[in-house]
């Protein structure tokens, strides 16, 4: 391969994808250049691309903005890879493994909650809502905190009657702000169901609909 | 800021190499320690294999090159 003498010379945008000319020069230019601190060596320079990007994206900073939780904020961004790697089966399950092994089954699901791009439309609903800032960062943190009692993912096995009663049951003793019943495109018609049939037997909460082509989201908001 | 480049294919014999002017050393699959202990990586704490090894800066921190491990150096380091 034609390379010039610089291995380095044609970093683009400070990413260099390009197979390299492994020669003795080469290999003291980059020895030299970790010593600096000048350069990072990985094997996926995509991905490293992909997850530095990502550090300037909107949706996060928004995030940032209201919540201060370290681990949580992790988890959000483990959410917008889960994301951008949806296409790459084998890295995205190495990632949710991964993040099941370091955040328990509760983070992989808050950072699958991101990953389906739930959260602008929660923010929707609350800020809509909320008075002062203090009041949607509290919100937030109650959701994040209880999330596993105020989200629901309904699968195309399960009886609709006995999801309908645990779900109701649920916001009838905690009275969540929000409660989230959501399914992916299997399992749509059932979803509806039991979220009609949450809705016949609760009362002072309204149900805003979210649909993509994959998901279906109800969120079941308290009235004001 | 610190460029970024891929070693994905640089011969095994010469990554082996760079860790041990890292002052790291290998068996031929892991990264070793100056004890001949398996470098773990400090995020997930999984042995950092040669073959799917970073190297960034931070005092020189050897990762498994996986994107938690990367997404957690970020967080702690920036992206200088």
């Amino acid at each position: 391969m034609g390379m010039s003498n610089d291995p380095l010379a044609s970093v683009s945008k400070g990413f260099f994808s390009a197979a390299i000319e492994w020669t003795e020069e080469k290999f003291r230019s980059v020895v030299a250049e970790i010593f600096d601190g000048d350069l990072k060596v990985v094997h996926d320079v995509e991905t490293y691309r992909i997850l530095k990007e990502q550090r300037k994206s909107p949706e996060l900073n928004l995030f940032s903005y209201y919540v201060y939780d370290v681990t949580l904020c992790q988890l959000f961004r483990i959410g917008l890879a889960l994301r951008q790697l949806e296409c790459n089966v084998r890295k995205r399950d190495a990632l949710r493994t991964r993040t099941v092994k370091l955040y328990g089954n509760i983070g992989l699901h808050i950072a699958e909650f991101i990953q389906n791009g739930f959260f602008p439309k929660y923010l929707d609903i609350i800020m809509a809502k909320a008075k002062t800032e203090t009041e949607i960062k509290r919100e937030f943190l109650e959701f994040f905190e209880n999330f596993e009692k105020v989200v629901t993912f309904i699968k195309e096995t399960d009886n609709v009657e006995k999801k309908a009663n645990e779900i109701s049951t649920r916001i009838l003793s905690n009275l969540p702000n929000t409660y989230i019943i959501f399914s992916s495109v299997v399992a749509m018609s059932k979803c509806g169901k039991v979220k009609h049939l949450v809705m016949s037997k609760i009362s002072g909460y309204n149900v805003d609909l979210y649909k993509t082509p994959a998901k279906e989201v109800y969120f079941l908001h308290k009235a004001e | 800021m610190a460029k970024v480049i891929s070693i994905k294919d640089m011969p095994t014999e010469l990554k082996i190499r760079l860790v041990k002017e890292l002052g790291y050393g290998s068996d031929g699959k892991f990264v070793l320690d100056k004890q001949g202990k398996e470098v773990l990586d400090r995020y997930t704490s999984e042995p950092v294999e040669i073959e799917n090894m970073a190297i960034l800066p931070g005092s020189t921190i050897i990762l498994d090159d996986n994107p938690l491990s990367i997404l957690l150096y970020l967080d702690e380091y920036g992206d200088e």
